[in-house]
């Protein structure tokens, strides 16, 4: 064999690891991007409908547990089921109301120190479980 | 030949500018060059700006702590709602103690603070311990709802049975505002003890201490708001 001969092959060796590699590199960075499903067929998953969370949507978004506030009255804002009721209780005020969005957003007064606030949510179908959360909120005029 | 050599040099000088190019990619800034005295300045602001927005955030983040005092050594902790032990640090010269009166507060000293007082405190906590800022003696309540099982119209109590099925003695005295939804309009309505019927839901608020009759969840009801059985027959 020829040197040119053994050359060639070299270079055309390294030449394919080179291209291959760049192909390599080059195709996981498309798939990266973009992951396709290999079938458009609809998976169907079993689930099992739990009634009394599929009816009873009930979160506070505010205020936070044990949150401690400088102001006489706080907002109270959470999520809860369309035309539930829901009652409102502390040691100094008693709110009921119907909701009527799903969002709501309430005034309650604070006493000075500790405020217990019950809340409790009475599903739109009367025979429903109702829910309850218990906030404590405290009222500090100097901080 | 030459043509041959110089093919094979252009390839590998086109494979090593690629892997040059991978590595400038992935390299990252390092923080730890800055030497310069505008560098050093700008950094100290950074330090500065960072160290104002973790207070207010302690601040904000802030949470207080209720339960009933405890003192044992002349050390003072507090026990909250759910029997977990606070210890309390109290520093004479910072710690604020006040006693809570209705919708005014008094200062009082840390040697006023008793066994079994209600208290509040604030601080920083870490762990179970709170580095306290203020102390407040307060009234402890609670505030449940739950099914009237029993209505004892000789001695004026009813017992509820709560979601959690914990069991409730409630003594309607005089002084106790009691209060029934009206089911269709959802009104409040001032009642009298003889309007409640067993299998009613009552919520109630209540004071509560550290006595034995509490102890056996029995208390006095400051008030009660009660929904008639009507109400979830709609």
């Amino acid at each position: 064999m020829k040197k040119e001969t053994g050359y060639a092959i070299l270079l055309g060796v390294t030449f394919g690891v080179v291209l291959s590699l760049v192909m390599i590199f080059k195709t996981k960075d498309s798939q990266m991007g973009k992951s396709k499903p290999l079938t458009s067929e609809k998976k169907v998953v079993p689930t099992v409908q739990d009634t009394n969370s599929l009816t009873q949507t009930f979160k506070i978004n505010e205020p936070q547990d044990r949150q401690i506030f400088n102001t006489k009255s706080i907002s109270i804002k959470g999520v809860a089921e369309k035309d539930s009721v829901l009652i409102i209780q502390s040691p100094i005020k008693d709110i009921v109301f119907k909701v009527e969005k799903e969002e709501f957003s309430v005034d309650m007064p604070l006493a000075l120190g500790e405020n217990v606030i019950s809340l409790t949510l009475y599903p739109k179908n009367s025979q429903g479980r109702s829910q309850q959360k218990e906030l404590r909120i405290y009222y500090l005029d100097e901080q | 030949m030459k043509l041959i050599t110089y093919l094979f040099v252009i390839s590998l000088l086109l494979f090593n500018l690629s892997m040059v190019r991978a590595e400038v990619a992935i390299s990252t800034p390092s923080g730890t060059t800055a030497t310069s005295s505008a560098d050093t300045k700008e950094s100290n602001d950074v330090k500065n700006i960072k160290e104002k927005l973790a207070s207010i955030t302690r601040k904000k983040d802030q949470r207080a702590m209720g339960g009933f005092c405890k003192i044992k050594d002349s050390k003072v902790s507090l026990v909250d709602s759910e029997g977990v032990e606070y210890s309390v640090v109290i520093d004479e010269s910072l710690t604020k103690v006040y006693q809570i009166n209705g919708s005014s507060k008094k200062e009082i000293k840390s040697s006023d603070l008793k066994q079994d007082m209600y208290i509040v405190s604030t601080g920083p906590t870490v762990d179970k311990s709170i580095s306290a800022n203020v102390v407040l003696v307060d009234d402890a309540y609670v505030v449940q709802s739950g099914k009237i099982t029993e209505i004892n119209k000789t001695d004026f109590f009813i017992k509820v049975t709560a979601q959690d099925k914990e069991e409730y003695t409630l003594d309607i005295e005089a002084g106790t505002k009691q209060n029934m939804i009206n089911p269709k309009t959802l009104e409040i309505e001032k009642i009298g003890f003889s309007k409640i019927k067993e299998g009613d839901v009552v919520h109630f608020a209540a004071k509560k201490d550290t006595s034995d009759k509490n102890s056996k969840n029995r208390f006095a009801a400051q008030k009660i708001l009660v929904i008639p059985q009507e109400y979830f027959m709609k």
